[in-house]
Parts: structure tokens; sequence; C-alpha cells
């Protein structure tokens, strides 16, 4: 297995698996007594007090996963405390009208504040914490390592500038980050992961990765009996889109109900997405 | 059959086929004679790949000629909307603040409020019997027309006006004298948040706030159009979802999330359905991949199915579409509607 990074954000378009793999992805790394950690990008405002499990949390928690569950609103009081040396008056500020019109005014702050919080966990750490980030969708990580470069535009000095400049030159060392970029085979997909990789290069040096989830080529080969027409049709546009891409590695569809079993069916794929 | 209105909202997660969806439905109703104005919100744009439209309309309308029908269609481009309410409004501040510039990019945080806008406009000019929003992934839409209540109560709220007293340097001469013990608050908050994040910022922000306060017509405006967003008369909501992965826990999260906006109108868009395909080719009585591929998709297919209707009336089937181009998918499902 070749060096992993400290920080895995698994990303894509809606549907195409993000939680599983990075479920799987995490206890893969866990199983190579890697101090690995599952959470997942939850954009609450800071005005929501109840924060809904999501679906990986659960099976996170099922499977004996280790998940680190952040609140925005946790993060933030962090972090101000940090600055301010105060964790009354930090907790009074976030509260104020002002700091909440700002966090709801500016989304990426929240993204900014987030983050922080993730690559401040991995520092602290003495045991070489690794996180895998499942994120919502393309636009979120967009969003998220641009919000960083925004941020320091807005910003322009001060403690905050001069955190934002800390978290970019760690985003930016070589192999401390992955972006792990899924599509389904199908067009619409894998454009998107195309561009999105485009888009990443051009915000960020993190190195990035497409994969292809969810094949179905594998379950059909040896097949002796005529496939149902509509699946002819689904497995020519798999085949088409594939065959061009043999350098894309492909985690294929597992032929089962429950989450959890697929999860563990993954795990033998991992190690070409650490 | 789905009865026309003059907004159409599709929301849904990502990856579920909202923008096909929608300019499916845009299709259907353009083919019916009705004059149909599509909007995309979402900053990802599937929109440019469904129709094959070029970055570079984006903020623009675009005519559409698709399978012998006409409509209007529109990629949001925040900074083109946001400049588009200076010049209407005579505000150029609002064009040119530093922050309002970075934050009116794709992903910079405003192309909810400022999509309402443009929304708005084309609402205002009387030119379109339907406007097809296909809003961003997940519950930021929705959020967000929740946060409109916020941003309501902010332009209410005198703390707004002790900035605009900040941004004027206090050359205000009507400020009261309550207002200056508040602001003597105000100013220990900012000497605080100073201290985190820079005293350029803290009036740089100062400077956006105004801005934004000086064009509080305009966007109070917009924000109450989330009032015919209610009205069943003119407005249908479509949650799209797909059978594929575990959507369900969404639509459910996405019940409570919507549950000030729903009227007898919602419809739930079950997308990419397999059922009817998978039943029409009988089983096999083969031990064999595609015989398990069959019971595996009939099951799951069955389950949401089950769960959907514990929650939503309304349950609208889009079968799986097996076209090469986004294009063709669209024909294919106008179809269906």
């Amino acid at each position: 297995m070749k060096k992993p990074s400290r920080l895995y954000i698994v990303t894509g378009k809606g549907g195409v698996g993000k939680s599983i793999i990075s479920l799987s992805l995490t206890k893969y790394l866990c199983q190579k007594n890697i101090n690995a950690c599952y959470t997942y990008f939850q954009k609450n405002s800071l005005l929501k007090e109840d924060k809904p499990v999501s679906m990986g949390e659960s099976i996170a928690q099922d499977l004996n996963i280790p998940s680190l569950g952040l609140s925005l609103e946790n993060c933030a009081h962090n972090y101000m405390t940090k600055k301010l040396r105060s964790s009354l008056i930090s907790k009074a500020i976030i509260k104020t009208p002002f700091f909440r019109s700002l966090i709801n005014m500016l989304p990426g702050f929240g993204y900014l504040i987030y983050l922080g919080q993730v690559l401040q966990s991995i520092q602290d750490s003495n045991d070489g914490l690794t996180i895998v980030l499942d994120s919502p969708s393309s636009g979120h990580v967009l969003t998220m390592l641009e919000s960083v470069k925004n941020f320091q535009n807005i910003f322009g000095s001060g403690a905050i500038f001069d955190d934002t400049q800390k978290m970019l030159e760690l985003l930016n060392q070589n192999n401390f980050a992955k972006i792990n970029i899924l599509s389904i085979p199908t067009q619409l997909s894998f454009s998107e992961a195309k561009e999105l990789k485009l888009d990443l290069e051009k915000v960020s040096n993190i190195s990035s990765e497409i994969y292809f989830n969810n094949t179905m080529g594998h379950l059909f080969n040896s097949e002796k009996e005529e496939l149902p027409s509509f699946l002819k049709k689904k497995m020519a546009i798999e085949r088409e889109i594939t065959s061009d891409q043999t350098s894309i590695f492909q985690v294929p569809f597992i032929l089962k109900e429950g989450n959890e079993e697929i999860v563990e069916d993954l795990l033998p794929y991992m190690e070409n997405l650490v | 059959m789905v009865k026309a209105k003059q907004f159409e909202i599709f929301c849904g997660t990502g990856g579920v086929g909202k923008t096909t969806l929608a300019t499916s439905r845009a299709l259907y109703l353009a083919q019916n004679n009705h004059k149909v104005l599509l909007i995309t919100i979402d900053p990802s744009k599937r929109l440019k790949e469904v129709l094959q439209m070029d970055d570079k309309e984006a903020g623009n309308v675009t005519k559409i000629e698709l399978n012998d029908a006409h409509f209007d269609a529109l990629l949001m481009s925040p900074r083109k909307t946001l400049t588009k309410m200076s010049q209407r409004l005579e505000k150029p501040k609002l064009a040119s603040n530093r922050i309002l510039d970075i934050l009116s990019k794709p992903y910079g945080g405003m192309n909810e409020i400022l999509s309402l806008i443009e929304l708005n406009f084309h609402y205002q000019s009387g030119s379109y019997d339907c406007i097809v929003l296909d809003t961003p992934p997940g519950n930021h839409f929705v959020d967000f027309l929740h946060s409109c209540n916020k941003i309501q109560s902010f332009f209410d709220k005198s703390f707004v006006e002790i900035f605009h007293y900040f941004a004027n340097k206090g050359q205000n001469g009507s400020f009261k004298l309550l207002k200056n013990i508040v602001s003597s608050g105000v100013k220990k908050l900012l000497n605080y948040l100073k201290q985190v994040t820079g005293a350029e910022f803290i009036e740089d922000f100062i400077d956006s706030l105004d801005s934004i306060y000086s064009a509080k017509e305009g966007f109070l405006d917009a924000i109450s159009l989330q009032n015919k967003f209610k009205d069943s008369s003119l407005s249908n909501w479509f949650l799209v979802t797909s059978v594929e992965h575990s959507k369900y826990t969404e639509i459910l999260d996405f019940k409570a999330h919507v549950k000030d906006f729903l009227h007898e109108d919602c419809y739930v868009c079950l997308n990419k359905s397999g059922l009817k395909l998978w039943t029409a080719l009988g089983p096999s009585g083969k031990n064999s991949n595609i015989e398990k591929l069959r019971n595996v998709s009939i099951e799951k297919e069955k389950n949401i199915t089950a769960l959907v209707k514990k929650f939503f009336d309304k349950l609208l089937y889009f079968n799986e579409v097996f076209e090469k181009s986004p294009m063709e998918h669209v024909i294919v499902l106008a179809k269906s509607w």
C-alpha cells in the first residue's frame, strides 16, 4: 500500500456512492492499523440546534467505524475561544445577531470554520489521525476549497487571514490531502467528474483522482443467457465510457441489499483509493 | 396529468436527475403552448450540458428549440444579477463592494438570494406563463427560503441601522441617544471581532451590509415571492428522488425541511425507476446474476415506494432512460408528463 494521506475528501455527483465508499475506505485504513476516522460534512446553520444523524454516521455506528461528529456551532466556538482566549466571550459573540448574520450571509464562512477544525484535529493528533471526509456533493467541496481563498481575499489581514494561510500551506503539502472524485458510468456523471477535477485544480494543488463506482460489467461477463434489452443498452453505455478510460479504477457494483454488507464487500478494492 | 402553474419548483439531492427532469417538464409545457422560462440555480450548471448551452451564456436568457417546441432557458450568474440589480436600483455601491464581489462568485454564497431576485425580475416582466425552477442539490434552496424570514427581520432590526451609522462614520444627525448606547455595545463587539478578522474586513463588511441595506426594497420585494411558493394555485413542488441508493432518507429529511411550503400540489418524482421494466421481464427461474439483480432492484424499489407513500400522496414514476445524449433523455422524459 502506498503511504496514505492524512485527509481524504470523497466527492462527486449525488448518488454516486460517496458515503458507502468513504466508510469502506475508513474501515480499510483502520484494518491497516491507521488511526482513521470518518466524518460527514453537514453544513448546518448555527441557528439549528438539532443535528440529524446522517446515513453515513448511522452505518459507521453499526459497523464500529470511528467517526468524528463536528457541528458548526462547536467548531466556531472552539476557534473563537482559541483566538480570544475566553470561552465565555466566544460563546457570547457566537450568540450575537451580528455573528449569526455573518454566518447566514457568508455561507462559505461556515465551510471555512469546519475545514479549519478538521485540519486542526489532524495536526493536534499524536497518533497520525487520518480523516476521511464524506462531502455532500460536487459543488460543496468546491465551495469549501474556494472559500479558503475567498476569505483570504475578504479578510486581507488579521488572525483569520494568517490561519487561512496556514490552512492552504497544509493542504498543499505533498501527500497531505487527496480528493477522490467518484463517478457512476454515465455520460453526465463522468463529464461532471472531469469538470470538477479541472475546477479543483484551479483552486488548489491537492491531488485528485477520478474513480468509476458501481460498474456492472463484471456481473455479466460469464453470463450465457441473453440480457434484457434495457440492460443491454445500459451496459453499452457503461462500456462506451469505461473502455476509453482504462487508467481509471473501477469499483464494482455489489449485488447486495444492505449497506453494511456492501461496505464490507468493497474492502478488497479500497487499496486503490488510498 | 399535472396542471401547469406559474412556478414549478424542482428540488432534490444531486444525481437524481433533477435538472434533466426539470428540463423535460419545461419541454412538455412548451409543447402544450405555454410560454416557459427554465432557470437553473444549480451552480454546477448541468443544464448547459443537457441543452448544450455555452458557459458564456450564463446570466442571459437563451432561446431553446427542441423537438419542435420553443422555450427560454437561463443559467444563473449571480454576478450578472447583482450588476443588473445595482443598475436598476441605481445603487452603484452594490456592484463595487469588495466583499459582495467575492460573494457573488458562483460558489460564493449569494447564489440563492440573487436567484430569487432574478426570478422576481422575470416574473414581473409578465413574459412567461410558467417559470420552471431547477434548484441546487440538497436542502440549500429550502434552507434559504427559511432564511428569508431571517433576512426580513435583519432589515427590520435596528442593528443594521447601527451599521448604517458606522458606514457613514456617525454623520447621521437623526441618531437617537438609545442607538448611541446600543452602538457602544456594538463597538465593543467589533473590537473583539477585529482581533480575529482584522480591521479592514470589519470596515468592508459594514460597508457591504450598508450596500445591501440601501437596496433593501429590491431584496424585500424578491423575498416576498416565497408567499407565492406556498400557494397551490400558483406553484407546483416536485421533490425528485431516484431509486438508486438510499435516497429515501433524504426525502424524509426534505419533508421536514419544506413543511412550511408544502401544499396539496407537492409531487414526489421517483426517477430512474426500473420497476416496470423488471416486472415486465418476469422471473427467469434461473440462478443467474440477472435474476439476482432483478430481485434486488424490485425489492429496493418496492421498499422505497412504500416508504414514500407513507409521507406523500402524490407519486410520479419516471422510467430509467437509456439514451446516450442528455437531450434525448429530455425528449423521452417529456412524454412521461
